[in-house]
C-alpha cells in the first residue's frame, strides 16, 4: 500500500489530521489499532470549552479555546449542545480567584456575566444553596463521536482511507527518513507495508510507544481521569467549580444524561484503564457540593481514560500543561516524521490545522487549512449515536411494527440493520461492542443485560453470526460494561446488578 | 383508603416468590392459617423447573450429574451453606412435597432421584435442574440420549434464535436443525409477545395453523423444540396434540422477561394455594414491621379497595434479595428492608470478571440463621422465637452459580414452615385446624 501520508491513531486529533489533508488534496492513510475514539477522545466530559476553565493560568491556551469554541458552533452544530455554562463557588471556597476571574477571562476574550443567585436557581434549580458567586460562559457540550465519525467520514468522501483494527508493528528506514511502517490487520492477521512520504503520529497517550519505533523520543506522563455518568440529566448548562481547576468540579449535561468528573490520578500501564470504587466516592462527594442531588443520584456506569500529557520538567499531574505539542523528529533521524500529541478535545481542530500545516510544507504543497471554514457534514455511520434520537425517530412516523431489541432506548431492528450494513460495508465483523459505539445500546437501565442477547439472538436470525460468536460478543460487551458499572454499584445499580447476574448467569448460565 | 380492617393469621410470608409460594403450600397443608404478601412476583422469571443443585462456584465444577454428590462436596467447602441446616431426606421430602403439591395443581414434573435433567436454555446452553417441568422433559432426554432435534423459531420473537440453541447444543455434540415459522394472526400482534401467543393458543382457533407450520418443518428429526409460548392453561393439552400430530416428542425452551413458563408456574400455584385457603396479597408494599404486645408481628397493606392491620403469630421472610427488595444499600452497607436484622458484609461486592466462575462475594451475604431458619444476630443470637427466613435472602449460598436457587427457596421454607407448626401445635390451647391433604 503507497499513500501520500500515514496518519496513526484515530482520536479525534488523527481523525481532524485526516479530514484537514483531504480538504487541501492531500492523500492519506489513517490506521487505528483499535476503533475511532478507543483513547482518551472517546473517555472524556465531552465539553466544549469557553476555556474560562484555563484563563487563571493559561491565558493562550484559553484564548484558543474560546476561539475554537465559537468556531465549532457554527461549523459543527449538530455535533454540539449550545448549552452555556456556570462557573460557581461555594461557601468556603478562596475569593480571591472569584473576584479576580471576570477580568482574567475577558483578558483572553471569553464574555462572562455574572448571575444573580435567584437567576441562577430559576435556571439551575438543583444548585446548592451554599452557592456564593455565580458567572455565565459560553461552554457548550460536544458528542466526541459523532465528530470523529464525522471527520473521518468527510475524509473519506474526499480521498482518505480509514483502516480500523490496524496496529502499527513497526518503521522501515531508508536514511534518514521513514519508508514504510509496517502493519498488521488484526482481524485477518495479514501482516503488510504502507508507504508514505510523511509520517504523522497521533496516537495520544501511546504516542511515545510509537516515536519509539522510529527511535525518537516522546516523555510522556499518564494521567487517568474518571467520569461518571447518572442516568438522567441534572442540569441544563455545564456547571463548573469557581476555584482553580482540581478533582470533580465538573458536571456536564450529556443528552439526556450528566456526565461527573474528573479525577487525576498517576497511571503507568496503559494496558489495565479501569474507574476504581474509590474514585467514584471521592467524585460523588466533591460535585455534590455544587449540585447536592447528586448524593442520591442513580449513577449507571463509570469510565476512564488517560489524558496524554508530555513531561516537560518537574511538574506532576494537572500542573503539567494541557498544551498540545508538535514535534519534528528530523534531529533524532526521521526527516519526514512528525508527532501531535496533548491538547484539549475542544482545539482538537486547530491541532490537526497546525499538524496539517506542517505536514503540507514538507511535501511543499502550498495549500490552506480550510476546516476553519468548512462546515462539517453530517455522516450517516453516526446517526444512531445521539441521546434520545432513536425515540424521536420512532415518534415520527417512520417506525412500522418492527421489534425494539432494545427496549430501554428504543433501538429497532431496522436500525440495527442500517448500524450493521454501514460496519460491513468497512469488511469489519460488526461486534456488540461496533454497534454499541454507533447506537444507544446497553447504555439504558438495563446496561445491555437483555438487549445483547436480543440483538446477539438476531444477528443469528440474519446469518451475520455463527458458531460461538453469539455468546462470546455478550459476554465481552457485559464485560466491557461492567468494567464502568462495577465501580458505581450503589442502591438503585445494586437491583440491576442483581438481575443482570440472576438472568445471564443464574438461568441462561453463562458464566465460565 | 378506608377501613383498617385486621386480619388475624397464625403465619404471614412476605414474599410471593418460590420461596414464598413453597412456604405457604406447605404452611396450608400442615393447616396453618397462612397470609402470603407480595410484590410483582420474582415468578416471572422463571423457568418452571425446580433446580437442586448443578455447580459448585468453589471448586467451578459445572454441570453435576448427581446433585447429592455436588452437596455433599460443597458442604465439605461451605459448612455454613443454607442446605447444611437439614438432613439429606428432608430435602427430598421437600421436593417431593412441593411437587407433589405442584401436580396438583396441573404443573407436571420429571424427576429422576440421584440425577439432574438439563433444561435447553435460548442461550444454546444446557442449564441442570432437578425437577423438569413435564413441559421441557423431552428436551432434556433427547440431549441425554443424543437424539436428533429440530429447534423450531418463530420469525419476530426477540430474545429466541434457533441458529444460536443450535450452535450451542453443538458443542455438547448433540445434532440439531434450526427453522422458523410465522405465528399465525402474527398481523394482529403490534409486537409478538410470548403472553400474547400463549393466549392466542389457549383460546384461539391459531393451534391448527400453529402445528401445520411446525409439522412442514421436520424432515428427519426425532424431537421438536419450540419456544415457550404453548398456552398458559392448557399447556399439557396443547402440547400433547402437538405430539400426536407430528407423532414426536416435543418440548418447551423458556424465553424471558416475561417468561410463560414462569407465568404459568405462577398462575396454577396461587390458585391452587387460594383453594388450600391462603389469602393472597399481590402487587403490595410493606413499609416496616412491627411487635405488638402479644408479640404477633403487625403491619399494614393495602390492596386497591380496602386497607388491612394484619396480625400474624408467626413470620417467614421470603422477601428475595436486590431485585426482590428484601436487601438494600445505603452507600455501601447492605442491610434487610423490613426488620433491619444484621446482614452478612463483604468488602469487594463484585469481580472485576462478571462472568467469573466463583461468583461475587455480595451474593453470598445475607441472613444468618441457626438450623430452623431463624434469624440471628451478629452475636449468634435469635431475634425471635416466631422469625424464620428462607430463600435468596440467605447468606451464604450462590443460587446463581450453583444452580439451586428453588432448591434453597423450598428446603428452608419446608424447614422453617415443619418448626413453626411443631411449635404451633405443641402450644398450649392451639387447636389443630382440619388438616387438608
Amino acid at each position: 500500500m503507497k499513500t501520500e501520508v500515514l496518519i496513526i491513531g484515530g482520536g479525534a486529533t488523527g481523525t481532524g489530521i485526516a479530514r484537514d489533508l483531504a480538504l487541501r488534496g492531500i492523500e492519506s492513510v489513517l490506521i487505528e489499532k483499535k476503533d475511532i475514539n478507543n483513547g482518551a477522545s472517546g473517555a472524556n466530559h465531552g465539553l466544549l470549552h469557553s476555556g474560562a476553565r484555563y484563563a487563571g493560568k493559561d491565558q493562550q491556551a484559553a484564548g484558543e479555546c474560546i476561539r475554537e469554541n465559537l468556531l465549532l458552533k457554527e461549523l459543527a452544530p449538530h455535533c454540539i449542545e449550545n448549552t452555556s455554562g456556570f462557573f460557581v463557588s461555594v461557601k468556603g471556597d478562596e475569593k480571591k480567584y472569584a473576584s479576580d476571574f471576570p477580568d482574567i477571562c475577558r483578558n483572553a476574550g471569553i464574555p462572562v456575566r455574572e448571575i444573580q443567585k435567584e437567576e441562577a436557581f430559576e435556571e439551575e434549580p438543583s444548585l446548592s444553596g451554599d452557592i456564593t458567586k455565580i458567572f455565565e460562559v459560553p461552554d457548550a457540550t460536544i458528542d466526541p463521536f459523532r465528530l470523529s465519525l464525522d471527520n473521518i467520514s468527510d475524509a473519506c468522501r474526499n480521498g482518505g482511507t480509514l483502516l480500523r483494527f490496524t496496529t502499527l508493528i513497526g518503521f522501515e528506514k531508508d536514511g534518514e527518513k521513514i519508508r514504510a511502517a509496517l502493519v498488521k490487520d488484526d482481524i485477518s492477521g495479514k501482516e503488510f507495508e504502507i508507504e508514505a512520504r510523511i509520517f504523522v503520529n497521533a496516537a495520544g497517550a501511546w504516542a511515545g510507544e510509537v516515536a519509539a519505533m522510529a527511535g525518537a523520543q516522546i516523555p510522556m506522563i499518564f494521567s487517568k481521569g474518571t467520569l461518571l455518568v447518572t442516568s438522567s440529566r441534572i442540569s441544563q448548562r455545564v456547571i463548573n467549580r469557581l476555584r482553580p481547576p482540581g478533582d470533580s468540579d465538573i458536571v456536564v449535561p450529556g443528552g439526556t444524561v450528566s456526565i461527573l468528573g474528573t479525577t487525576s490520578v498517576k497511571a503507568d500501564d496503559l494496558s489495565d484503564i479501569s474507574p476504581g470504587v474509590d474514585e467514584a466516592d471521592i467524585i460523588i462527594n466533591e460535585s455534590m457540593k455544587m449540585v447536592p442531588e447528586i448524593k442520591g443520584a442513580r449513577m449507571i456506569r463509570a469510565y476512564s481514560g488517560v489524558r496524554p500529557l508530555v513531561y516537560s520538567g518537574t511538574a506532576e499531574g494537572r500542573s503539567i500543561s494541557r498544551n498540545y505539542t508538535l514535534k519534528d523528529h528530523s534531529d533524532e533521524g526521521s526527516s519526514n516524521f512528525i508527532t501531535i500529541t496533548g491538547g484539549k478535545l475542544t482545539t482538537f481542530r486547530l491541532m490537526a490545522e497546525k499538524a496539517s500545516d506542517f505536514v503540507s510544507e514538507k511535501l511543499g504543497v502550498d495549500k490552506k487549512s480550510l476546516t476553519g471554514i468548512t462546515p462539517l457534514p453530517e455522516s450517516r455511520s453516526s446517526e444512531w449515536t445521539q441521546p434520545g434520537k432513536s425515540s424521536r425517530y420512532l415518534l415520527s412516523g417512520s417506525f412500522s411494527g418492527e421489534a425494539l431489541l432494545c427496549e430501554c432506548e428504543m433501538v429497532s431492528t431496522s436500525m440495527i440493520d442500517n448500524i450493521v450494513e454501514n460496519i460491513t460495508i468497512e469488511k469489519r465483523f460488526p461486534s456488540l461492542k461496533e454497534i454499541g459505539l454507533r447506537s444507544r445500546i446497553g447504555k439504558g437501565s438495563c446496561q445491555g443485560a437483555f438487549c445483547s442477547f436480543r440483538i446477539a439472538s438476531y444477528l443469528y436470525d440474519k446469518g451475520i453470526y455463527s458458531k460461538e460468536q453469539g455468546r462470546e460478543e455478550v459476554k465481552k460487551f457485559i464485560n466491557e460494561r461492567w468494567k464502568g458499572l462495577r465501580p458505581v454499584i450503589r442502591e438503585k445499580e445494586l437491583v440491576q446488578a442483581d438481575l443482570q447476574d440472576s438472568f445471564l448467569c443464574g438461568l441462561l448460565g453463562l458464566e465460565n | 383508603m378506608g377501613n383498617n380492617e385486621e386480619k388475624k393469621c397464625q403465619l404471614a410470608v412476605i414474599g410471593s416468590g418460590m420461596a414464598g409460594v413453597a412456604a405457604s403450600s406447605f404452611a396450608s397443608c400442615r393447616g396453618v392459617e397462612t397470609i402470603m404478601v407480595g410484590g410483582a412476583s420474582e415468578l416471572s422469571f422463571a423457568t418452571g423447573c425446580l433446580d437442586l443443585f448443578g455447580a459448585s462456584p468453589f471448586t467451578g465444577k459445572k454441570d453435576y450429574i448427581n446433585p447429592w454428590k455436588g452437596i455433599d462436596s460443597l458442604l465439605n467447602i461451605n459448612s455454613a451453606h443454607p442446605y447444611s441446616n437439614l438432613p439429606i431426606d428432608s430435602i427430598m421430602s421437600a421436593f417431593s412435597e412441593f411437587s407433589g403439591f405442584l401436580s396438583s395443581s396441573g404443573l407436571g414434573f420429571h424427576s429422576r432421584f440421584n440425577k439432574n435433567s438439563f433444561i435447553i436454555t435460548p442461550a444454546g446452553t444446557l442449564k441442570p435442574t432437578f425437577a423438569i417441568s413435564s413441559s421441557m422433559a423431552a428436551g432434556s432426554d433427547a440431549v441425554t440420549g443424543k437424539k436428533r432435534i429440530l429447534i423450531a423459531g418463530i420469525k419476530g420473537l426477540k430474545g429466541f434464535c434457533p441458529d444460536l440453541i443450535s450452535s450451542g447444543l453443538k458443542k455438547y455434540n448433540i445434532d440439531s436443525r434450526a427453522g422458523i415459522i410465522e405465528f399465525p394472526g402474527k398481523e394482529n400482534h403490534s409486537e409478538l409477545n410470548c403472553e400474547r401467543m400463549a393466549w392466542d393458543l389457549d383460546t384461539g382457533n391459531v393451534f391448527e395453523l400453529f402445528a401445520h407450520s411446525i409439522e412442514s418443518l421436520v424432515t428427519n428429526e426425532e424431537v421438536v423444540g419450540i419456544p415457550a409460548v404453548l398456552g398458559i392453561y392448557n399447556s399439557e393439552k396443547l402440547r400433547k396434540s402437538l405430539e400426536k400430530r407430528l407423532n414426536m416428542p416435543v418440548f418447551e425452551i423458556p424465553v424471558f422477561s416475561p417468561s410463560v413458563t414462569g407465568l404459568r408456574f405462577k398462575e396454577r400455584a396461587f390458585e391452587k394455594l387460594r383453594e388450600k385457603g391462603v389469602s393472597i396479597f399481590q402487587n403490595t408494599k410493606i413499609k416496616n414491621i412491627e411487635r405488638d404486645e402479644d408479640k404477633n408481628f403487625v403491619f399494614n397493606i393495602e390492596n386497591s379497595f380496602k386497607s388491612y392491620k394484619v396480625k400474624a403469630e408467626n413470620l417467614i421472610l421470603a422477601s428475595g434479595r436486590f431485585f426482590g427488595g428484601g436487601l438494600v444499600s445505603s452507600g455501601r452497607k447492605i442491610s434487610e428492608s423490613l426488620m433491619d436484622i444484621d446482614i452478612t458484609q463483604s468488602e469487594n461486592w463484585y469481580e472485576k470478571d462478571f462472568f467469573s466462575s466463583h461468583g461475587h462475594e455480595i451474593t453470598r451475604c445475607g441472613i444468618k440463621t441457626d438450623r430452623f431458619f431463624r434469624p440471628v444476630d451478629d452475636a449468634g443470637n435469635i431475634y425471635d422465637q416466631n422469625l424464620y427466613a428462607a430463600g435468596s435472602i440467605l447468606a451464604n449460598q450462590d443460587w446463581k452459580r450453583e444452580k439451586s436457587g428453588s432448591g434453597i427457596a423450598l428446603t428452608s421454607a419446608y424447614a422453617a414452615v415443619s418448626a413453626l407448626s411443631r411449635s404451633l401445635w405443641s402450644s398450649p390451647g392451639k387447636i389443630k385446624k382440619e388438616e387438608v391433604a
